[in-house]
């Protein structure tokens, strides 16, 4: 059973997605209703959403047992393993904390999420925690946890609430991103600089229409070459790059068909320990 | 004006392109409160290739032998991981950066269990970075099996299998750092990948491992073939456990593909002549338009 539940389980939802991808879409002129596999496809998404955020707990769990154990057998990197954990939770606690702003003590508000600003009409400024908004203005809480006059909407020039958790993370970490995205640039030249070696007649091959495509690329090159570049770059991108990548495209799809058909009917068992 | 309410009669005779035209029009009405029309040759497609499928399954069963070419890359796996043993340093094994209702993710968890087997049977350590959570489980399970066929269940490690971080570049920063601290002596990269794909595999190569890529994502093969030894490139990723397990059910599928690809080639030379003979300027249904619509 404990193999057959897992198949069954699969089957049966791999088929009701099917269903609904051939579902007809509704048709008010025929008086064709919604269809009942497209309504139980968005229910299984659903399911599907909780299931991955519940995964995210085994992430976590993941990440703090294997770096917590070598922290404890005082590997050699153990401070890159500290800083991983804190920067985790702090970013956590700080990212949990502007979520339950509204329902968190006042104190732990106070240290833990910064201040919002509502800038009036005349220039002044009021700082607090924003409640939220009513219809006739905007209700905010004072670093004591007092509520503070409701500012009518009118009189409201600008409202800022910054976010710590923002600010980490367009701060420090997507310039890290950018970062490690921007070394694809380098690793790019050097790598076409080891494909690039003419050692065989392929490789030459290669090297030639590599030229010839750098070249019809960019308008010196194409000016360089007397305006020959651009015409047979266009040549070999739509004709023998295009035939080869639609090759592909059709060997991979049907490699994706059949593998999807394995699994949806329960045939292919070998992701599931069978 | 026309009344969509009322059915499209079918046509006396489908000797010409309008006749079936009709015939397609009377048929899809008909259906679609259970099918969507438009997806109707999609569904016809597939019950020809389930059907197919079936029939090669069954053939390689009764034991008719499928040949298949030899793979390079397929038989490097067991090179890159032998070398790995030689040296005394882990297999890396990369299940790319989708998520596991990514086909090619599922692929590669099956693959991964037969490296899995490998690496215990060798006694080599496997190492299993994952981007997301899902796929962590789902490889901790595949290694788990793997080291069970082996007859090695002690060999699996639970610390080897990671979960790094669902953002991309956060991934693969990870994985570089594994590269240089750990220093694989084989690098496996089997999935889907995107513009990690060159950073990590030029890493790799700067740390002198071994290695094999396998994906059918195209834009990330050109990176792959540059930086990395051997590449499994579009349908060979999927024969990758039918080439390493000859498993008569694998194998069928693969011969299944392969009938599939004829046929399609036959429909193109077809379509290619009808296109190219459809009269310029036609008022009705041509036998081209008939023919996109069964076959577009």
């Amino acid at each position: 059973m404990k193999r057959e539940i897992p198949i069954l389980l699969t089957v049966i939802c791999g088929l009701l997605v099917v269903a609904a991808f051939f579902a007809p879409a509704p048709d008010a002129a025929r008086g064709l209703q919604p269809s009942v596999w497209q309504a139980i496809n968005s229910e299984l998404l659903e399911w599907a959403k909780i299931l991955v955020a519940v995964a995210f707990l085994l992430g976590i769990a993941n990440v703090v047992r294997i770096n917590l154990r070598q922290i404890q057998a005082r590997h050699v990197d153990r401070p890159y393993k500290v800083v991983l954990l804190l920067s985790m939770f702090a970013f956590l606690v700080v990212g949990l904390a502007e979520m339950h702003e509204r329902d968190l003590p006042n104190g732990i508000v106070r240290v833990l999420v910064p201040a919002d600003h509502v800038t009036m009409k005349d220039g002044h400024v009021v700082a607090g925690w924003v409640q939220g908004a009513t219809e006739t203005g905007i209700r905010m809480r004072d670093s004591d946890g007092h509520d503070l006059p409701e500012i009518p909407h009118d009189q409201v020039a600008l409202v800022s609430e910054p976010s710590a958790k923002m600010w980490v993370y367009f701060k420090i970490f997507a310039p890290l991103q950018a970062t490690m995205f921007s070394l694809l640039a380098f690793y790019v030249a050097s790598a076409t600089f080891r494909a690039f070696r003419a050692r065989s007649f392929e490789s030459t091959l290669l090297l030639v229409a590599g030229a010839v495509v750098m070249l019809g690329q960019v308008k010196i090159g194409n000016d360089l070459t007397g305006g020959m570049a651009a015409p047979v770059e266009a040549f070999l991108m739509d004709n023998f790059v295009k035939a080869a990548e639609r090759a592909i495209a059709i060997g991979g799809s049907l490699g994706v068909l059949a593998t999807g058909l394995r699994i949806v009917l329960g045939l292919e068992r070998s992701y599931l320990s069978e | 004006m026309i009344d969509v309410l009322a059915a499209p009669p079918f046509p006396e005779a489908l000797s010409s392109a309008a006749g079936w035209s009709q015939w397609l029009d009377a048929v899809s009405w008909r259906l679609a409160p259970y099918l969507a029309p438009d997806k109707i040759a999609t569904a016809v497609a597939i019950a020809v290739f389930a059907w197919i499928m079936f029939a090669s399954q069954r053939k390689a069963r009764r034991g008719v032998e499928i040949p298949i070419r030899r793979l390079a890359g397929l038989d490097a796996l067991d090179e890159a991981i032998g070398r790995a043993t030689e040296m005394g340093r882990p297999v890396l094994y990369v299940p790319g950066t989708d998520e596991i209702k990514e086909i090619q993710t599922i692929y590669s968890m099956m693959i991964l269990r037969h490296v899995a087997r490998k690496t215990a049977e060798y006694g080599t350590p496997i190492i299993v970075p994952t981007k997301n959570a899902v796929v962590m489980a789902f490889a901790e399970e595949a290694v788990r099996q793997g080291c069970a066929d082996a007859g090695r269940p002690d060999a699996f490690v639970a610390d080897n299998i990671r979960y790094l971080s669902d953002e991309q570049f956060a991934y693969c920063a990870g994985i570089a750092g594994i590269m240089y601290r750990e220093k694989p002596a084989a690098n496996i990269y089997m999935g889907m990948f995107y513009a990690e794909a060159l950073i990590l595999a030029e890493t790799g190569f700067l740390g002198g491992a071994i290695q094999v890529a396998g994906t059918s994502r195209m834009e990330q093969l050109p990176a792959f073939v540059a930086a990395c030894d051997y590449t499994i490139m579009g349908e060979e990723y999927f024969a990758v456990t039918a080439y390493l397990t000859r498993e008569p059910s694998l194998v069928g599928t693969i011969r299944a593909g392969d009938v599939v690809k004829i046929a399609a080639i036959a429909l193109f030379l077809v379509g290619t002549w009808l296109a190219t003979a459809a009269p310029a300027g036609a008022a009705g249904p041509t036998w081209s338009s008939v023919y996109e619509r069964l076959f577009g």
